[in-house]
């Protein structure tokens, strides 16, 4: 067995492998210092956070919580709730101003995008545009093709930008920044890499076929493969043929 | 660490009918509320803010909404499970408007926490206030996603299942938070060491 990632071994220290998987693990660490010296680590940080007592609220927090709700959920608080809520919303003046910026840019793409679909569309009607490309739509471009494609503005707290799914063999793919990663796989290292265009990331593809489809993707590719994240470099199918 | 918190992953009777009865304006449905959640929403407030006085805050405004909202509780979820990601949300809210990440307070601004132990003479009371402040200032220098599925697991001791439900993320995505958590947190309490 290749030496665990980091997830599996956390995952171990949790119980939270499965009963193969965990058998897999202890076997290999008790042969390999370096994953035994990796999970003390980590064993080692767990604890002082586990030694982290809780901790009791101070006595006045019950009485202010009391005192607030009290003024905000009768009638006469109707006045404190609006200024309460009020208080939520003032904005400091810099951040109002970076908001308009942001906001003017977003505009101003939004109407490039929607000026080159006016121009494809002309293109089209007077027969010169692309028979292959599929036909623009008003307003920002979008694009179909194999596999399930979405365009999902989001705005999750982690992001706070749009992103793109693809479902390809089973598996969620989320495009982050160049690479179209395995959803579940943020922030987590790559623990080998396969150059798909090469004789050995080809012969490596033919013995995982169920994997042949990640091709359509193009570019970097990470998905977990067993207990391994690799990411594969495909050609990108829009430039390289 | 012992868990002073009795956890279930399940709704109970108990659960919608404290519902209920805070619906109907039932004065001690409130108390018990308070009682119930108030050492671990403080707790996960401290230790997601690092301050005393923040997680004194954070904390009302997590009850504010949980009364608010308690009426409406349907049992969906264990009421535990709910209170948890109002807690996680509003910190989630609070963070963005006040940005305390990118905040850099100086030691003299962080006050010790807790209380003398009586059971310790004071150069151990000094020693264990003075770990905890180190752990606590490394834990807050730990990137905030890392940070809550961190403290819902070593601090909270709730199982991967518990925190997909609380966060809204799948089990997969808790188990690289919580190892990149783990392996973040070992490398800022080494750089405080240096």
């Amino acid at each position: 067995m290749t030496h665990p990632i980091l997830e599996v071994l956390s995952g171990l220290l949790d119980d939270e492998l499965g009963a193969d998987e965990r058998l897999q693990v202890e076997s290999h660490i008790e042969s390999c210092t370096e994953c035994r010296n990796r999970l003390d680590r980590l064993r080692r940080v767990v604890q002082t956070l586990a030694d982290l007592e809780s901790a009791a609220p101070p006595a006045q927090l019950g009485h202010s919580v009391r005192r607030a709700w009290v003024a905000t959920s009768n009638p006469q608080g109707l006045r404190a709730r609006l200024e309460t809520a009020a208080s939520r919303w003032i904005v400091p003046a810099a951040t109002l101003s970076t908001f308009a910026v942001v906001a003017a840019m977003a505009i101003i793409v939004y109407l490039l995008a929607w000026g080159v679909g006016e121009v494809d569309r002309a293109r089209q009607a007077s027969g010169e545009g692309l028979s292959d490309r599929p036909a623009l739509q008003h307003g920002p471009a979008s694009a179909t093709g194999s596999g399930s494609l979405r365009v999902e503005g989001n705005g999750t707290a982690e992001s706070g930008s749009s992103s793109l799914r693809r479902e390809i063999a089973g598996i969620s793919f989320v495009r982050r920044g160049d690479v179209w990663e395995q959803e579940d796989l943020e922030g987590v290292q790559v623990g080998r890499t396969i150059d798909a265009g090469s004789q050995a990331g080809q012969d490596w593809l033919r013995s995982h076929p169920d994997l042949s489809e990640l091709a359509q993707l193009g570019g970097a590719v990470r998905v977990r493969v067993g207990t391994e994240i690799l990411e594969l470099r495909f050609p990108d199918p829009l430039v390289d043929h | 660490m012992e868990l002073l918190i009795e956890r279930t992953g399940f709704v109970t009777d108990a659960d919608l009918d404290l519902a209920t009865r805070h619906r109907y304006g039932d004065p001690e449905a409130f108390d018990e509320v308070y009682r119930r959640f108030s050492t671990m929403v403080y707790t996960l407030a401290l230790r997601l803010t690092g301050d005393p006085a923040d997680a004194t805050d954070l904390c009302q405004d997590v009850f504010l909404k949980i009364f608010r909202h308690l009426g409406s509780y349907r049992g969906r979820s264990s009421l535990q499970t709910w209170v948890y990601r109002i807690a996680i949300n509003t910190s989630r809210s609070r963070f963005r408007r006040q940005r305390w990440w990118q905040q850099q307070r100086s030691d003299a601004e962080r006050v010790l926490e807790g209380v003398p132990d009586p059971g310790k003479s004071p150069e151990e009371s000094v020693i264990a206030r003075r770990l905890v402040r180190q752990v606590s200032e490394a834990l807050v220098r730990v990137p905030i996603v890392y940070r809550e599925a961190l403290i819902l697991r070593d601090i909270q001791g709730f199982r991967y299942a518990e925190i997909a439900e609380i966060l809204g993320v799948r089990i997969g995505t808790v188990r690289s938070r919580i190892a990149r958590g783990r392996d973040e947190l070992h490398r800022q309490l080494g750089r405080l060491d240096s």
